[in-house]
């Protein structure tokens, strides 16, 4: 059976490893303490505000410098707009691609990138701010807020046939409180393709909650595997003893 | 020297990556001569099953990888989309046939409203064929597609999955091995099996 996966997300500013509260940064933390042994997946994430060719080539170096030791998929993004990029990013060790804010930008760019590699290859985030009754769309890390409602964006993101979806709530980033599960559920009826969870992992039980209470396929976490190597061992144990089928 | 080929589609530095921490001598190439002289070849591939066999066209590889294979009898390994090559065809494709190397084609994962089906994440390769002498029977890998292979002769499958049906995530015949999960990126299950197929 396909096992639920608990996937570390890592974002990096100039090759500078830092966790973002409300996609705000919080520098200080660094990758050493990351044991990926039983990650299910990394995500690797470029925010750095330069466009510019120095900044690009840290990121590919951080690429490398993960991948080398890294036998779990790495999921790199940030910034893609192009095929050279992917090829670059790909050199480097990465294994598939995250796309934020191209599917808005160009939607004819993400149909090559398919056709090329595959839906498998590539997963959509979207961001996600909570408004009194409803949900609004961003994009740009957080900056850009995009005149679709949710249920039309994710329609339009399934459109381009993405391999899954990645759900990132900007309320929840960094809160530790909790995923939103009523954000959660709603994505996952409107698609069968897998969706993952973003922002707000902040304890164990919030892993069996999101498990437990939606079909989502995966949860991301930031912050709360940053402070210990042997973080991830335990939280899958505590996921086996609560009947979560995790690897 | 063990050669993956590099058909620019993939990750192929993944795959040389995991090589290498098991400390095998082997290089990235796409140079006739240097496939030439191989003792094993990977064939790793993340890409449109058309776009995998053009690109190995383009490069001039195809009749040189038939020939290492069907005559040399040299041990190749097809990962993920690679696997998929060794085949006779695929679903994907309406213009490129695959080696035909071993019997059998690609399937789709049947579609839905709304989008392609993937089949995503870590599941079990159940062992059927005990190729590497191995004690384990039940493997965690790390898969990611939305094409399956459908094996035609059953003594050639090592490995079912189980998505949506029963599918062969590992298969063989003689010299030619292909595998759908990513060993490579499915930590100890993985650096095993490609442990196991570099030193055979």
């Amino acid at each position: 059976m396909l096992t639920k996966r608990i996937i570390i997300l890592l974002t990096y500013r100039d090759g500078i490893l830092f966790r973002t509260k409300k996609f705000k940064p919080d520098y200080r933390y660094t990758d050493k303490f990351i044991s990926n042994k039983y990650a299910d997946e990394i995500v690797v994430l470029n925010i750095s505000d330069d466009n510019n060719k120095e900044s690009e080539q840290k990121f590919l170096d951080t690429i490398m410098r993960i991948s080398k030791n890294c036998f779990v998929p790495i999921t790199v993004g940030g910034k893609i707009n192009n095929l050279q990029q992917i090829k670059d990013y790909q050199n480097s060790g990465a294994d598939k691609i995250i796309l934020g804010s191209l599917p808005y930008k160009d939607s004819s760019m993400v149909n090559k990138i398919i056709s090329k590699y595959g839906s498998q290859f590539v997963t959509v985030s979207i961001d996600v701010k909570k408004d009194i009754n409803s949900y609004s769309i961003y994009i740009n890390n957080g900056k850009d807020k995009i005149n679709f409602n949710l249920e039309q964006y994710i329609k339009y993101v399934l459109d381009l046939n993405p391999g899954e979806i990645l759900i990132n709530s900007i309320d929840r980033d960094g809160s530790l409180s909790g995923f939103d599960i009523d954000l959660c559920k709603y994505v996952k009826k409107l698609t069968s393709i897998p969706v993952l969870a973003s922002g707000g992992f902040g304890s164990w039980k919030h892993a069996t909650e999101i498990f437990n209470k939606t079909k989502l396929d995966g949860c991301c976490t930031s912050n709360i595997f940053h402070f210990t190597e042997k973080s991830l061992f335990s939280l899958k144990q505590f996921l086996k003893k609560e009947k979560i089928n995790v690897r | 020297m063990n050669i993956i080929i590099d058909h620019k589609l993939g990750n192929i530095f993944s795959v040389y990556s995991a090589c290498k921490y098991l400390g095998y001598n082997c290089k990235i190439s796409s140079s006739r001569d240097e496939i030439k002289h191989a003792s094993k070849i990977i064939l790793p591939g993340v890409g449109h099953f058309s776009q995998g066999m053009k690109n190995l066209r383009k490069l001039n590889l195809v009749d040189l990888l038939n020939h290492k294979v069907c005559e040399e009898k040299t041990k190749i390994l097809g990962i993920c989309l690679g696997s998929q090559l060794l085949l006779d065809f695929s679903e994907e494709s309406e213009d490129e046939k695959g080696f035909g190397w071993i019997k059998g084609f690609s399937k789709k994962f049947s579609a839905n409203n709304f989008s392609l089906k993937t089949h995503n994440g870590w599941n079990d390769v159940n062992i059927k064929k005990d190729i590497f002498k191995e004690k384990k029977k039940k493997l965690k890998m790390y898969f990611n597609h939305s094409y399956y292979p459908v094996i035609k002769d059953k003594k050639n499958v090592i490995a079912e999955t189980d998505f949506e049906n029963k599918f062969s995530s590992i298969f063989a015949q003689q010299n030619v091995f292909g595998i759908q999960p990513h060993p490579e990126k499915s930590q100890d299950d993985g650096l095993n099996f490609l442990n196991n197929f570099l030193k055979c």
